[in-house]
């Protein structure tokens, strides 16, 4: 199992400050798949990803990259948090390539590569911008091309669209996954929004309790690319009621 | 999709605003030129400013000499004093032992007033420009490793975390993020340091020395030249804006950014 999969979370434990803030935690990504955790607020999806991404060292269990034991180790997979985090005085381009800055990469090399992209992300014209010079989606989307500049493998991204409005956050949505498709990236993603967990997800972990459990496991048959108007389904709102009904229990 | 930057209506408020200095500077210089002209007050006593311009324009080439002396000690003392404050916040933010140990120690040496402490120096290590320096090091020193320290201890922990998952080391998240968050805090520090500093070096040459903007202060006043008192009371005044005004300069330099973030923010300011 561990080899064939991307990412391997195997039942991990996490204490701070002597409380118990997820216990016994086990999930897993393939390839180019996005897996959403669903729960409310308090129920340790940050602290688990704060694991994932190895700001924290876990009390138990280990974490794997395509086989690899990564527990504790930073570096491995690039992050993303519902506040952009660009940093206010590095213009946009620097701001993207600061990951292969970080990397030890030339300056203008970094910027060179990371430019090439911007016209993907729909941000040409900006590179030599302040962040502040721009609005909420397209930071959201620089935010999104530095976390792909810093891994092509697996991002983790903490609600990353929950402070956009409605309509940017539909566009921003779609976008998102045409370009996952393209590059082939794993994501774990975070939110405590059903609706989105079941658009965006080909398989949504339930995670409820103090400490944070896994409730339950719900995987959306319909493809990606079969999701139009899919809201409006009867499909739809079965995988609503189940995840409502796993996330009550 | 590039926000408009609105830069016009506060370049018309901030012209109209640098004029009201300039209107109560002249009116105090013109009820003091009144006050010596109609014989209120003595003019041996309180020269007017137009014998402190010919004071000045008199003795121009003496004032200029010790004026180098004065800003060559300033100079050394603010460099070396930011230098060693720097090293300091930087070591006191990296190693907490360090940080509990000095912080206290630091602001104890605080209360004692330099001019306490600028004679003992003036014994201690001569006539010579030593003692100035060292005095504008310790004046320095303080806004500096208080300021910096501040600034690295402000920095968002989000943005630190961010740069850990990439991989950061410490030296990379010092360059990448803390040292520009501690910008703003070390101009702050440094422009109060600047025009202490110069009152620090004139102090110190007031106590004993060969040269100096404070030599030349303690040969007139023996000699009762009230005029020319006036006139390095009033070259020093210069002089210490010239510096903050070069403080200023610099930090515009050094800080592109906050160019940018300013504009935006009045804009949505003006939005909302």
């Amino acid at each position: 199992m561990t080899e064939t999969r991307r990412l391997t979370v195997e039942n991990l434990t996490m204490e701070l400050d002597g409380n118990t803030i997820i216990e016994d935690v086990s999930i897993s990504a393939d390839r180019g798949e996005l897996v959403s955790l669903l729960g409310m607020s308090g129920s340790g999806k940050t602290t688990l990803f704060n694991c994932i991404s190895g700001i924290y060292d876990p009390t138990k269990g280990k974490v794997f990259l395509d086989g690899r034991d990564i527990t504790g180790t930073t570096g491995n997979m690039s992050y993303m948090l519902q506040k952009d985090m660009l940093l206010p005085h590095k213009k946009i381009i620097d701001n993207v390539a600061l990951p292969l800055i970080i990397r030890g990469e030339k300056k203008e090399a970094a910027r060179k590569k990371a430019g090439a992209h911007f016209s993907r992300f729909g941000l040409e014209g900006t590179e030599e911008y302040y962040p502040a010079q721009l609005s909420g989606g397209m930071r959201q989307r620089a935010a999104l091309l530095r976390t792909y500049m810093f891994s092509d493998k697996v991002a983790l991204l903490d609600e990353p669209f929950s402070a956009l409005d409605t309509i940017t956050r539909r566009s921003i949505q779609s976008w998102y996954l045409d370009i996952m498709k393209d590059i082939n990236l794993t994501t774990l993603f975070i939110t405590h929004d059903i609706n989105e967990a079941i658009l965006l997800s080909d398989r949504i972990y339930v995670m409820t309790g103090k400490p944070g459990r896994i409730a339950g496991e719900v995987p959306v048959a319909l493809p990606r690319d079969e999701r139009d108007n899919f809201d409006m389904r009867e499909e739809f709102l079965d995988y609503k009621r189940r995840l409502m009904d796993l996330m009550s229990r | 999709m590039k926000e408009e930057l609105r830069t016009g209506e506060k370049r018309i408020r901030g012209n109209s605003g640098t004029i009201y200095p300039f209107i109560s500077i002249l009116a105090i210089l013109a009820i003091w030129q009144a006050l010596t002209s109609f014989g209120i007050v003595p003019s041996f006593m309180l020269p007017s400013p137009a014998d402190t311009i010919k004071a000045f324009i008199g003795d121009f080439d003496l004032l200029m000499m010790h004026l180098r002396v004065t800003l060559l000690e300033t100079l050394v003392g603010t460099v070396t004093g930011v230098c060693v404050g720097y090293v300091a916040a930087c070591l006191m933010d990296m190693w907490d032992p360090a940080y509990k140990a000095l912080y206290p120690v630091i602001v104890i040496t605080q209360t004692i007033p330099a001019v306490a402490i600028a004679p003992l120096l003036v014994l201690w290590f001569g006539y010579n420009m030593m003692p100035k320096i060292i005095l504008i090091v310790l004046i320095t020193f303080f806004p500096i490793v208080v300021g910096v320290l501040d600034g690295f201890r402000s920095v968002d922990k989000d943005q630190i975390n961010l740069l850990k998952t990439m991989g950061a080391t410490r030296w990379q998240i010092f360059r990448h993020v803390k040292f520009q968050s501690a910008l703003p805090n070390f101009f702050s520090g440094l422009r109060i340091t600047v025009a202490y500093a110069v009152v620090g070096a004139v102090l110190a040459e007031w106590l004993g020395g060969f040269a100096g903007l404070g030599v030349y202060m303690t040969r007139v006043k023996k000699s009762f030249a009230y005029d020319k008192m006036f006139a390095v009371i009033f070259l020093i005044s210069i002089i210490s804006l010239l510096l903050i005004l070069l403080v200023n300069i610099l930090q515009k330099k050094c800080m592109p950014w906050e160019r940018a973030n300013n504009k935006t923010h009045n804009q949505k300011v003006r939005t909302e």
